[in-house]
């Protein structure tokens, strides 16, 4: 197996100054559906340590881009693919790379909550129990860390065993990113996941991703236009399967350069 | 998105009413203070309260659109740079309205040299001019005709700073003509303020327009 991103060992204290350094490369991907082109040729480099965001309208190919990066698309049978995604200069789309490998150091974030039916505890050292850690302090002590990165820990702390179905939405989505960062990845990718929650979970969980940006690189991809401009460094505007404009979210929301992407932040597309 | 581009279009409009309604006042505070014409004054303070209802309706529309349609890009310069364009013409008219007041306090007419040295008639008909460029500028959407009111600023610095010493040379002439001269120099300061104001104004067309930020910089 080729190791994609240099792995930090699951030693017992979870230094928080570790950082894993993922930078992106995305290099002429094209993408198609049987004979439907969702993709037509996108470059694309992503800084680690960012919070990007895809934006486009539904169809665009924002989310089928998002899930090229821990090779979601993989389960599609029509799927087809050309180009390049490198992880700091590796190919993660070569033969010999394990994609169960590749799914812990990219983690992935969904639309709607997604907890296990099992104590919230359970929800969180899943990942490390699958991955064979039968150390009960090192799991311990991760699902704690976690939790508390994801400013749930307080809230759940007297109530690990209780059914994280018991959460609110937000909580369990918040409990979904911290299943996600136990198996400490270094990339997070996110697919509209605050879009089920009500405006008080969806300022924690953006908060959340501020925060996070410090030792994971995260994508977003998000139809909220101020989600995007209130927490991404760097915007991607999708368009019928073409990237039209991508640039710091800065410029973007105050002078893109580009006439379609002005009609679409502003509301006039169409 | 239809309800954003027509309270866009209101507060546009209501942007154009306010450079109509503030042009008018300082053309009529012009013609007031050269014919030494108290009625027209009188008329021009009146119509302070309606450039203030203005103002205040526009700070009103702003501060809406920018609640409840969170602007972004072009519409979000658009908010801002109409908020200071509103801003810098009330200022305008605060000027021509303090410019009638004095034709309405003072009893005699100025003497038409004075006028004449000091160059009023060209500083007022520079100021009428640059306010056709930011009103074709506004409307049209045309920073060329923004970019104009640059040079023509100059003409107005140039008579602010010359009025100084043409004054001391005509109260060395004749000590009696002191408070005119206190005036007419008041006056001037006024006028060349108006200019700033209106360069303001020109600078923020652009900003809207090309996103480009001029304020503080040598203009072209």
């Amino acid at each position: 197996m080729e190791t994609v991103i240099e792995q930090i060992p699951l030693d017992k204290t979870i230094d928080p100054s570790l950082k894993k350094k993922a930078k992106i490369e995305v290099k002429d991907i094209k993408v198609w559906y049987d004979d439907f082109n969702a993709i037509k040729g996108i470059d694309m480099d992503i800084k680690p340590n960012t919070v990007t965001a895809f934006i486009g309208p539904s169809g665009c190919g924002k989310s089928t881009f998002l899930r090229l990066f821990n090779r979601m698309n993989d389960y599609v049978e029509s799927f087809r693919m050309e180009g390049k995604i490198k992880v700091n200069g590796n190919n993660i789309y070569k033969k010999k790379v394990n994609v169960e490998e590749l799914r812990k150091e990219i983690g992935m974030v969904f639309q709607k909550p997604n907890p296990f039916p099992k104590s919230i505890f359970d929800n969180v050292a899943y990942g490390l129990k699958i991955q064979g850690i039968t150390d009960k302090q090192l799991i311990e002590e991760r699902v704690i860390d976690c939790l508390k990165q994801v400013a749930l820990w307080d809230e759940v702390k007297d109530d690990l065993k209780k059914s994280a179905m018991a959460l609110s939405g937000g909580q369990q989505q918040r409990l979904c990113i911290a299943r996600t960062l136990a198996v400490q990845p270094s990339i997070i990718l996110m697919d509209e996941p605050t879009s089920a929650l009500d405006p008080i979970s969806t300022a924690k969980v953006e908060e959340l991703i501020f925060k996070l940006k410090e030792k994971y690189t995260i994508i977003i991809v998000t139809h909220n236009m101020q989600q995007a401009s209130r927490i991404s460094d760097y915007t991607a505007f999708f368009y019928l399967g073409e990237l039209i404009e991508y640039g710091k979210t800065k410029t973007i929301f105050t002078n893109p350069e580009k006439q379609q992407t002005e009609n679409y932040i502003t509301g006039r597309f169409g | 998105m239809a309800n954003a581009q027509y309270q866009r279009d209101l507060l546009n409009e209501s942007g154009a009413e306010m450079l109509a309604i503030c042009t008018s006042q300082l053309e009529k505070a012009k013609d007031a203070f050269l014919n030494h014409d108290s009625d027209l004054a009188e008329e021009v303070i009146l119509n302070e309260i309606r450039v203030n209802a203005l103002d205040l309706r526009i700070e009103k529309s702003c501060e809406k659109f920018l609640a409840l349609y969170n602007p972004v890009a072009i519409d979000l310069r658009f908010i801002m740079a109409i908020r200071k364009i509103n801003f810098d013409l009330e200022r305008i008219a605060d000027h021509a309205c303090s410019i009638s007041k004095y034709v309405v306090e003072v009893d005699e007419k100025i003497s038409s040299h004075l006028f004449e040295v000091l160059q009023f008639q060209k500083m007022y008909d520079t100021i009428v001019k640059m306010l056709d460029n930011i009103s074709e500028a506004y409307t049209n959407k045309d920073v060329k005709s923004a970019r104009k009111v640059f040079k023509k600023d100059k003409i107005l610095d140039k008579i602010n700073t010359d009025s100084f010493a043409i004054l001391e040379i005509e109260i060395k002439k004749d000590n009696n003509i002191i408070s005119e001269a206190l005036l007419l120099f008041s006056v001037i300061k006024k006028m060349e303020r108006v200019g700033d104001l209106i360069k303001n104004i020109a600078e923020e067309i652009i900003f809207y327009i090309d996103a480009e930020v001029l304020k503080h910089k040598k203009k072209k």
